[in-house]
Order: structure tokens, then sequence, then C-alpha cells
């Protein structure tokens, strides 16, 4: 078969009607158009979502400090608990057993240096730890070790811009002055990646922006009523990703116990975010599924029509291209190439619109959209398989046409 | 076989159409025979079966009754497939109401039999433009049909005939909507094909056109009822 032929004729027939293939292609324009911006819409906010659970790693378990409500405080039965403390992390250090590192974090409230108080920078007491917690890479100097944590040496260590900020006062066993103390600086960071993130659950720091010192040596402002030992989070490492759900639940369970069923803390888990992503992911990949299939069913009808209403107009062509020589496969190859060419050619406008339509939400809605190579070939193998069906009916209809009857219509 | 000596040959051809229960036979067996190299003639009244005869001998529909030999060939029984494969390697149509393609222009319409065909691109363009040539429309080829006379699009539709240089070429009422100056001019051109050794079968009203064939058959109610021949 001469196949550029026979594509050039579909074009051909499909343009002598332009206006009637474009009215009757619109279906299928409208129905790619959608999939695609929404497949766009759904990758984007799957991209994100992932992003950031992977950057809490899907190995942690971690452990919040939570301010109690105003009901809350009333109670009295929040006696029975002092808080997430110190003493929690050892007590799941100590009894879980799949858990391989426990970095507990305490934000302080200090003064900052002069040159930098303008900027929201934080102050961290941790252990040495948290660097394993987070994969936090030292540039130049070291990490807080176990030794300034157990002699609570007064060092610090920077993040990549507040060293960059301090300037000079910012390099390698330079004095940094925190509230009444002064700590001297053994160690910066490398810059790492950061993004803002809308979900306070999946909130990751900056660190770049981050000053850590040793745990314990942290001095708190003495108007604030923070009580002894008190920490803000605890990072959980698991070794094995299979135990991260039984560790999660260990951990309920112990600091529930611990805090007197206080519910002063949350326990966030990556994975379960991850999993409850995955499933409002499928969800929505069902509704996509059912509106992308409906309007290619009413697309498909129109296409369906409009060939039905060729294959009637030209029953003496066909019966002409027969009596010269064609078979029947010849006139099935040749309705059916029309259809496909018309569908696949909506496809791709709905392309074109979908991906537009992404982009514009984009910026309008403020969402990330990811337009994916995956996403445009499932489109046109749709719109092309709309046109395989739908194309079929009248392309049979039209070979069985015989010739001679053919001939003698006017 | 006595095959080589006959072109087309058929035997007892039986034509039956069934509307419901009412049944028409439009051939009632029929014995005919064309040599290679022939021009014939077949007229005859409306309804005559003319028609219909042309469209067996064409492969275009098969006879219910008889045996149709093209080429020495039996093809009474052969698929719908193979049908198609002679009309496309063996058989030129010429029809009365104009045959053409409109939204092509007069080249693609002669080279639309090479699309069934096995020759290559160059090869179909170089055979569409000679066919094109010897009906004498090399100027207009790339003209469409409507801006062409009713015999420049009959001279069309003889390029595409010939251009696959088939066994034979049918002509039913080629002339039947031309005026008579034009008319003669297409049986001129059906004559100097002849000469140059096509056979051709032409169905005509026209005593003016049956004179320049060789043989002419009449058909009265589906049956040959004398040969008026000058071999
Ligand atoms: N498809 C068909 N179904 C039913 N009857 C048919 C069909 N084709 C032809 N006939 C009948 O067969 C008979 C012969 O028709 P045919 O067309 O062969 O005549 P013809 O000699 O070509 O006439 P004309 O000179 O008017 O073209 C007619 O009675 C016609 O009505
Ligand atoms: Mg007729």
């Amino acid at each position: 078969m001469k196949w550029d032929k026979i594509l050039r004729d579909a074009w051909r027939a499909l343009f002598r009607h332009r206006l009637r293939s474009f009215l009757s292609s619109l279906g299928i324009v409208f129905a790619v158009m959608a999939v695609v911006g929404m497949l766009s819409i759904a990758e984007g906010a799957k991209q994100e979502i992932l992003d950031q659970i992977e950057r809490l790693g899907t190995n942690s378990v971690i452990v919040r400090s939570l301010q109690l409500t105003k009901a809350q405080e009333a109670d009295p039965r929040r006696r029975l608990s002092q808080g997430l403390v110190l003493s929690d992390a050892n007590a799941l250090k100590n009894t879980i057993h799949t858990i391989s590192n426990v970095a507990p974090v305490k934000e302080v409230k200090a003064s900052l240096p002069i040159s930098i108080a303008q900027d929201p920078f934080e102050i961290l007491a941790v252990t040495e730890s948290y660097q394993l917690a987070k994969n936090l890479t030292v540039r130049q100097g070291r990490f807080v070790s176990v030794t300034d944590v157990v002699r609570k040496n007064l060092v610090c260590v920077l993040g990549e811009e507040v060293s960059r900020l301090l300037g000079d006062g910012g390099h390698l066993g330079e004095a940094l002055r925190l509230e009444h103390r002064t700590y001297r600086i053994v160690g910066i960071l490398h810059k790492r990646q950061w993004k803002y993130s809308k979900s306070p659950a999946l909130a990751v720091r900056n660190y770049n922006r981050v000053i850590f010192i040793p745990m314990g040596t942290e001095v708190t402002d003495v108007h604030e009523q923070t009580r002894f030992g008190e920490i803000s989070e605890i990072w959980l490492r698991v070794a094995r990703n299979e135990n991260v759900q039984a560790c999660a639940e260990a951990v309920r369970r112990i600091l529930n116990q611990k805090h007197g069923g206080v519910e002063d803390f949350q326990v966030i888990v990556p994975q379960e975010l991850l999993i409850q992503a995955q499933k409002t992911q499928r969800i929505f990949n069902i509704i996509l599924g059912c509106i992308a299939g409906i309007s290619l069913l009413v697309g498909g009808i129109g296409i369906m029509n409009t060939m039905l209403a060729s294959v009637a107009e030209r029953t003496r062509e066909i019966g002409i291209r027969r009596a010269i020589g064609a078979a029947q496969e010849h006139i099935v190859v040749q309705f059916l190439c029309e259809a496909i060419v018309l569908t696949t050619t909506g496809g791709c406008i709905g392309i074109i619109l979908g991906a537009g339509s992404a982009v514009i939400i984009s910026k309008v809605a403020g969402w990330k959209t990811v337009l994916t190579v995956w996403s445009v070939i499932v489109s046109i193998l749709m719109a092309g398989g709309v046109g395989l069906v739908s194309g079929l009916y009248p392309a049979v209809k039209a070979a069985r046409l015989e010739p001679v009857r053919a001939l003698r219509h006017e | 076989m006595n095959g080589g000596e006959k072109i087309v040959e058929t035997l007892g051809i039986r034509k039956v159409y069934e509307m419901g229960s009412h049944k028409v036979e439009a051939l009632r067996g029929l014995d005919f025979s064309v040599k290679p190299g022939e021009f014939v003639g077949i007229m005859g009244p409306s309804g005559s079966g003319k028609s219909t005869l042309m469209h067996i001998i064409g492969c275009l529909e098969r006879a219910t009754e008889g045996t149709y030999l093209l080429g020495g060939q039996d093809i009474s029984s052969i698929s719908d497939r193979d049908l198609s494969l002679m009309r496309a390697n063996q058989i030129g149509f010429v029809f009365q109401t104009f045959s053409l393609i409109s939204q092509y222009n007069v080249f693609e319409n002669v080279e639309i039999p090479f699309l069934y065909r096995k020759e290559t691109r160059n090869e179909a363009r170089r055979l569409a433009e000679k066919a094109i040539e010897r009906v004498g429309l090399s100027e207009r080829r790339y003209h469409r049909p409507s801006e062409l006379s009713g015999g420049e699009m009959q001279r069309v539709a003889i390029a595409r005939a010939l251009a696959v240089d088939p066994l034979l070429i049918l002509a039913d009422e080629p002339t039947g909507n031309l005026d008579s100056e034009t008319s003669k001019n297409i049986i001129s051109l059906f004559q100097d094909l002849n000469e140059q050794g096509t056979t051709l079968i032409v169905v005509t009203h026209e005593k003016e056109v049956a004179s320049h064939c060789q043989t002419i058959y009449h058909l009265i109610d589906g049956q040959i009822v004398n040969d008026e021949g000058s071999a």
C-alpha cells in the first residue's frame, strides 16, 4: 500500500469539508485537552508531594511537640505530661530496636548577632545524630560532636547563608554571640536546595539559615517558660523501610503511655503520607478516567456520524474506485485512515490546548503542572484509538457496498 | 485451451436480480466471445441487459449461472478479492457518466488505478503521463475535472483505463452524454487505440458509433439476437 498517497487523500477529503471535520473533532479535542490538562495538574501535585516526602525521608518517623489548646490547657490531666522531653527520645531509643538513629531537636529562641538579626534565622540545639538524620554535609570543619554534647562545649555550626551573611565573622574559629554566651564556629555546612512548601506537615527547614549548637548549651530567655529538658522534635530513622509502620505504632504507644494520654505531640510518618498521597492519586485517576472515557465516547459518536455521512455522499467515488481495482480492504483502509487522521489531528490540537491550559493554570492558580511525554503519547494513542473504533463501522460499510450498486448511485 | 484464441468467452451466462419475491432476469443464457484486438459494439434497447453484461465481463459482479473465461481463465466463481485483482490488472472501464474524482486533477485521476497495483511510484507516474499524452491532454494534466469539457473528461477516463495497459477496455455508452462532434472525437480515439492493438467492447445506442466496430452484437431481453459484423 502507498501510505503517503492514502494519508494525503485522507487529508484532502477532510480538508474539503474542513468545517464539518473541525466541528466533528471538537469532542475529541476537548476530551484530550481535559485529559492532558488534568494529567499535568495531577502529575505536578504528585511530584510536589513526592518531593517533599522524599526530603523528609521515607524511612523516618518524626515526633513533633504540639502546643496545647486552651481547653487542653485547662484540663488538670495535662499535668501528667511534661511535654516532649529529652527522656522521651532516650526511651524510644532504648525500647524500639528497629530504630537506628534518634535525633532530638530543640528550637531555641535567642537574640541573634545584629548583622543578621533582621533575617528569619533559626537556632537549633541538636546532638551529633542530627547530621545523619538530615544528611547534612559539612563544607568546612565538623558538625556538633558527642563530646560537644556531653561536655556542653560552646561551639556552633553554621548554615551556608548564615556564614555568608556574617561576612568575616562567619569564618571557622570566629566567635558568635548568642544571647549572653559566646560560641566558637567549628563548622560550616554545604549549600542545600530548599523549596517553600504550603503544607505545614511536610514543611522542610531551610538549613542554609540555621545555626546549630550542642543540645544542653542553649540558654533560654528568662522570660520564656520552657520546662527543663523540653524539646521540639525527635527525628527517628528506621533501618529498614518495611519496619517503618510498626515503629511508628510503637512510638505512638510508648509516648502515649509516657504522656498519660495528653496529646501534646504529633507523630508524622512520611511513608504514611506517601500512601495517602497515592490513594488520593488513585481516586483522582479514576475520576479522570471516567471523564476522559465519557468525552471520548461522545467524541467517537460524533466521528462515526461524520464518517457515515462521508461514506454516504461518496458512494459513487467508492463505486469508481472499486471498478478500477480497489479491493474491499483498500476501501476500509481509506476510510479508516480518514477517521484516524481526523481524531489524531483533533488529539494534537487537544494536547496543545491542554498543555496551554496547564501553563495558564500554573500561572494563575500557582499550582505546579508537569506535562509528561507519557501523557502526550497516551492522549495521541487514545485519540487514534477512538478514530479506529468509530471509523471501523463506516469503513466496513463502505467496503461492503456492491460495486455495481455504488456505481449506479447518483 | 482454446482461451488463447479468445480474450472473453461466456457460456450460458444468466443473471437474475432478486428483489423480494420479484425476480428480474437481466441476462438469459448468453454466449459471447471477443478475440484479441477486436473492436466489439453492443447495441440494444434500454433495459436489455447491456450494462449488466459489461459488469460481468468487467468482473464487477458475478453471473448467477454460466461460465466466464477471461484470458482463458475461469473466473465464474473466484473470490471478491481476486475479482478486484482482475479489475486492477486486466480491465479498463469507461462509463457513461463522468467517472472522475472531482477533488483530484487530471494527472491524479489517471494515477488512481496504480494505488491498487504493484508499480513503483515513478513507474506509475511515467505510465500515467504516457496515457495522458496518448489522449492528448498533456497540457491540461493539472486541471480539475470541473475545468474540463465533457469530451475532455471522457478522454481522461479513457487515459485512466488504458494507463495500466489492460487486456481489454470496456466502455458503457461512452458518448451517451456528448454532442455528436465530440462523440466522433472519442470514437476516433477508440479507433486509434484499437489500431494500436487494444481490445475494446463498447456499448452504444448510436449507429454512428457502431459503424466503427468490427463486430456488433444486438441484445434484446437479455439475449443476443444476431451478429451483424464485418470481420
Ligand atoms: N441491481 C439491480 N437490481 C435489480 N434489477 C437490476 C439491477 N441492475 C439491473 N437491473 C435490471 O436488469 C435489467 C437490465 O439492466 P441494464 O442496466 O443491464 O440495462 P441496459 O441495457 O444497460 O439499459 P440502458 O440502455 O438503459 O443502460 C433491467 O431490467 C434492470 O432493471
Ligand atoms: Mg446501461
